[in-house]
């Protein structure tokens, strides 16, 4: 069935929304066999907005290649078919707030307990310790705690409300991507010593990372700006400055240098992005619009000029100077661009119930342990009656659980 | 520092962040990662700069690594790579591919003096198509994979604005460059082959937004369908950017259940993705608002959408009486996700913070003590040791050519040639 550097890899997760089923994904696109496990009414991303019963786009974008079981984890007859099924297992991936997972008797504890060598990838919002460990917790909440809200500054114009990032979201895809390198990393470490462990991710560190050294400390760094401007902008939130005024205070601060050459500007036909990053580039940039070096800075300047052309015309003056640049695409139009397609990016699969998709392929390309074209997201419960027979489980005892509401 | 990567030696060839970033989860690991400088540093070395060759930037994506100097165009630093090259079990590549050719650091050159290298190449528009090769940064691809577009932050005219909290291309592609060297780890260790991995930083921007990028007719058929059609005439006649904005569904009218508001100090955001948890936030903020959960609930219906707006209106009134950690308080007691809004030059004495240790100190041998963000797995076989700043400026080119077999005379040789410093 599956190819890829992950064959023969099994993977047991309890996941919903984005970020874990995201990294069971990665992981089934390179030849894992991932089993997840969704409560009998499914798992709350595929009620947000259905187009069919129990399915939603977010759901079949982010759980391709899986096998789908129903349990309902609370009933011990539920826990002793997980307890069986763990004896092929090689990864628990599972996110839950910290005191979910002992209740539902699928802690680490418990498993590992099972069996010795079990990787154990646990995904909570803001960390196993500390004050907020048990609250529960989305990508919004962590963009507010971690400073990804702030930081960034968006403002409603209505009511003075921050806006959140929303091209994305933003801790919880990347999250994705962490919890399956740790699974692989674990994995590893595993091949080499025969050890198992347990795993700790969450969301806020995710999106600590993310920013890096903005969040970083350094008191030579810091003392001539990053400091004063903390200072300045805590004094005003104590003298009673609203959160508007607090933004626009840190962004004059720390955005005061934009860089007039590393912007987007309006063209004839569209936008573009001008990205320069050395002087060489720069200079580049005052080349292809016929500009004296002098005028660097002349925003408005720049801006009129950029408008009296095409996107296409600027651009081909750009890259041919080997300046980075690109046009302002809309995502809905990136599916069939001619660089997505001749890349070969795009995989078509067909999904049971709702038919033909088009998704993006793998994240990885390997030149040797090459990766099959991976199948759509299951039904809910499509293989539940299937792996419960593996387990030995006979059709009348697989029918009772479906009437006590376990399956 | 001792962890899963001890022993394996990773040489890292980048002048961007995400390979950077990369090669610092790997050192984090125990790697022995050799980043291979030019005779200046890596660019970033010299962004905000606070002493010679050192800033912040910099550090935070460089520490425990080794970094030597080599000036990969100079007559002789064949000699010298094919050496290093031949010693390395991974190689992080984010130079140019026209550039990798031209220094015989290709997958196929380094292939044929290391069998089983595993070699993952960092492209930003992939290998194939009038894009590849060109130059490219984060705003470039944040730009090109329409999240910039759909961020929706604008000047005043409707130009598009950057998002800045975070380097979402770079960023996300360090995280996918780590996975790739853990599994073409696995694969080695379980087939005794290494090979080549590919990442483009486009693609991964693609994937990260999911839904917005792949096609589903029946699911696209409402919304995004027309959309694309309404796109690409748009594109058929030139028209100006403001004609392509203020034309997608605002599907979010009134939608007072997962949004952040202001308070009266502060901020505060308030998630609730579920008809329990919304039930929960109607508690918390006492209002019998059922929007979503209304049975009359009806998008089409202008009414409806205007009563949703006055009442949407209501909540946030609400929200500026009382103080951040008055509402915090409530949802706590609720049980309502919800998070204070803070700022990023205040996240490390938050106690959630320090409690989880997501802030570490590092020592740099320079510039002394600093604090970073810790790394984002915490594997339970190896707690966190004491990590090493980022080095300085080709501190370890002695020790790595001594360590290939080079005698101090051809190391000062070469020095003198300008070929490594």
């Amino acid at each position: 069935m599956a190819s890829g550097p992950l064959t023969g890899i099994k993977i047991l997760e309890f996941s919903q929304v984005i970020a874990a089923p995201y990294a069971g994904q990665i992981l089934a696109d390179m030849g894992a066999d991932v089993l997840k496990v969704e409560p009998p009414e499914g798992e709350s991303w595929r009620l947000q907005a259905q187009f069919a019963p129990l399915e939603s786009k977010t759901y079949q974008t982010l759980n391709r290649g899986k096998r789908c079981i129903t349990l309902r984890l609370s009933e011990p007859e539920a826990q002793q078919v997980v307890h069986q099924l763990l004896a092929d297992m090689d990864v628990v991936l599972i996110n839950y707030r910290p005191d979910v997972p002992a209740r539902f008797k699928i802690d680490y504890e418990t498993l590992s307990a099972i069996k010795a060598d079990l990787i154990y990838v646990d995904l909570t919002a803001f960390g196993r310790k500390g004050p907020w460990a048990m609250r529960p917790g989305y990508d919004g909440a962590v963009q507010a705690v971690s400073g990804l809200m702030a930081g960034e500054g968006k403002i409603r114009s209505d009511d003075g409300s921050p806006m959140t990032i929303s091209s994305t979201a933003p801790a919880d895809v990347t999250t994705g991507m962490v919890l399956a390198d740790a699974t692989t990393t674990a994995l590893y470490h595993r091949q080499q010593t025969g050890q198992g462990q347990m795993v700790q991710c969450s969301l806020l560190a995710t999106a600590l990372n993310l920013q890096g050294s903005v969040v970083m400390e350094h008191p030579e760094a810091d003392h001539a700006f990053r400091n004063p401007q903390r200072d300045i902008r805590i004094k005003r939130a104590e003298e009673g400055a609203t959160y508007p005024e607090l933004i626009q205070l840190r962004e004059a601060a720390f955005q005061a240098t934009t860089d007039p050459f590393y912007r987007a500007f309006l063209t004839r036909n569209g936008a573009l992005v001008v990205a320069a990053e050395s002087d060489q580039q720069r200079r580049w940039v005052c080349d292809v619009l016929d500009l004296d070096e002098s005028m660097i800075g002349d925003e408005p300047r720049l801006e009129a000029l950029f408008v009296t052309r095409t996107t296409e015309e600027w651009l081909e003056k750009l890259v041919q100077k080997r300046v980075p640049c690109s046009p302002v695409h809309f995502p809905e139009e990136m599916s069939r661009h001619r660089q997505v397609v001749d890349n070969q990016w795009m995989v078509e699969m067909e999904h049971d119930l709702t038919g033909t998709q088009r998704q993006l392929e793998a994240h990885l390309r390997f030149s040797v342990s090459s990766l099959e074209s991976p199948p759509a997201s299951p039904p809910l419960g499509r293989d539940t009656g299937q792996v419960l027979g593996s387990l030995g489980f006979s059709d009348d005892e697989i029918r009772a659980f479906a009437e006590k509401g376990i399956i | 520092m001792a962890g899963i990567y001890t022993g394996i030696r990773i040489l890292e060839l980048c002048n961007d962040m995400a390979g950077s970033f990369a090669g610092q989860i790997c050192a984090d690991r125990g790697a022995e990662v050799i980043k291979v400088e030019p005779i200046g540093g890596d660019p970033l070395r010299s962004v905000d700069s606070y002493q010679d060759n050192e800033s912040k930037l910099f550090q935070s994506l460089n520490r425990g690594k080794k970094s030597i100097c080599v000036d990969l165009a100079a007559s002789d630093p064949s000699a010298l790579m094919n050496k290093l090259v031949a010693s390395a079990d991974v190689i992080i590549m984010g130079l140019q591919r026209d550039q990798t050719t031209l220094y015989n650091l290709d997958y196929e050159s380094v292939h044929s003096l290391n069998e089983n290298v595993v070699y993952v190449a960092i492209d930003y528009f992939g290998s194939q198509g009038e894009w590849a090769g060109r130059p490219a940064n984060d705003l470039v691809m944040q730009a090109f994979s329409g999240m910039l577009a759909s961020e929706g932050k604008r000047r005043d005219n409707g130009t598009p604005r950057m998002i800045v909290s975070l380097r979402m291309a770079e960023r996300s592609t360090g995280f996918l460059v780590a996975m790739a060297v853990s599994t073409g780890l696995l694969h080695r260790s379980r087939s005794g082959q290494g090979q080549l991995i590919e990442t483009s930083q486009l693609k991964n921007l693609l994937a990260l937004q999911g839904g917005r990028i792949s096609d589903n007719p029946v699911a696209d058929e409402p919304v995004r369908s027309p959309r694309q059609e309404q796109i690409r005439a748009l594109r058929q006649r030139n028209a100006p950017f403001r004609e392509y904005l203020g034309t997608a569904a605002n599907v979010l009218f009134g939608n007072v259940f997962y949004r952040p508001y202001q308070t009266k100090d502060g901020a505060v955001f308030m998630g609730a993705l579920s008809r329990p948890l919304r039930d929960k936030a109607r508690k918390a903020l006492d209002s019998d608002y059922l929007h979503r959960d209304d049975p009359n609930y009806d998008p089409e219906n202008p009414e409806f959408v205007a009563y949703c707006i006055e009442q949407a209106k209501i909540v946030v009134a609400k929200f500026r009486h009382k103080t951040t950690a008055e509402w915090m308080a409530i949802f706590e007691r609720e049980g309502v996700p919800a998070g204070p809004v803070l700022f990023p030059e205040d996240l490390s004495t938050t106690p959630q913070i320090v409690d989880n240790d997501y802030v570490i100190t590092v020592d740099h041998e320079t510039a002394g003590q600093q604090t970073q963000v810790a790394p984002h797995a915490q594997f339970g076989l190896f707690p966190l040791g004491q990590l090493q700043g980022s080095p300085p400026l080709g501190r370890d080119t002695d020790d790595c050519l001594h360590g290939l077999g080079f005698t101090a005379g051809e190391t000062s040789r070469m020095r003198r040639q300008g070929a490594i410093r």
